[in-house]
């Protein structure tokens, strides 16, 4: 992701033509992932101390359930990191020598695909701001199409006015 | 008038004896609740399969195996779970 050069990486999707080359792959930026990896080892470690304290306020419970409780909680946390992980991952934003394909998973069963030719590219503009953007380099990237096409938006990925630059001179290059 | 927590907690018990949800009610629940999360394992796993054709990688193959091994542990745990509570 930090090359800036313009030469084609050795990645595919299912989409791709023929003779198109990914010169880009962009995730969001890896400093968003910090709320769940937080939520995670807070997790890991809350049974150390919550179990005691069941077991002292409800001696009623038997083994089994307390095996079913922590069996179940560390599936549960594992599933969490498991997905927030995938939803990070599989974001991606793809810039071929023909297109911009950014592909969103929101939640577990909803997936958006957008795509916009370099030709039909309008304009650029991104943002960055609050402290954590400005401190890690990372913001969000607009590109708009014609007015009847979709527009693309490239959420929290890093150095946005790199990309922003990258694309439009792509985009100056195909009109 | 003043609030007489400790009777409160004692009607609570009452109302709601603690033994009995152990019981046959609270079983079924978590019998529930480890079932869900097996289909839920499972449809983590189609979707990541899913993505992972979109745009085959190294690291999607190693998410998948992951999402693979998280169901497979559901299943085993909603199994062991019918057996054992």
């Amino acid at each position: 992701m930090k090359d800036s050069s313009r030469e084609p990486l050795n990645i595919h999707f299912q989409t791709q033509n023929p003779d198109e080359k990914v010169y880009r792959v962009y995730r969001k930026s890896f400093v968003t992932n910090l709320d769940w990896i937080g939520i995670l080892i807070a997790g890991t470690s809350l049974p150390l101390w919550a179990f005691p304290q069941i077991q002292s306020l409800l001696p009623q419970l038997t083994n089994n359930y307390l095996y079913f409780i922590l069996g179940f909680w560390y599936l549960a946390l594992f599933g969490f990191g498991l997905v927030s992980l995938a939803k990070w991952y599989f974001h991606v934003s793809l810039i071929t020598d023909s297109r911009v394909l950014d592909i969103d998973l929101i939640g577990l069963l909803y997936r958006n695909v957008a795509e916009a030719h370099l030709q039909q590219i309008q304009d650029v503009s991104h943002t960055q701001g609050g402290l954590l953007q400005l401190v890690f380099n990372y913001g969000d990237v607009y590109i708009q199409t014609a007015a009847t096409k979709q527009n693309i938006e490239l959420i929290n990925v890093p150095a946005p006015g790199e990309i922003h630059d990258y694309i439009t001179d792509l985009a100056a290059q195909t009109h | 008038m003043d609030f007489d927590f400790n009777r409160a907690i004692d009607n609570f018990k009452q109302a709601f004896p603690l033994d009995d949800l152990l019981g046959t009610t609270s079983k079924w629940g978590l019998l529930m609740l480890a079932g869900l999360q097996a289909v839920f394992a499972l449809l983590a796993l189609k979707q990541i399969r899913l993505l992972d054709q979109f745009i085959p990688t190294f690291g999607g193959k190693i998410i998948e195996t992951c999402a693979a091994v998280y169901t497979v542990a559901s299943i085993v745990f909603f199994i062991g779970c019918i057996i054992y509570l």
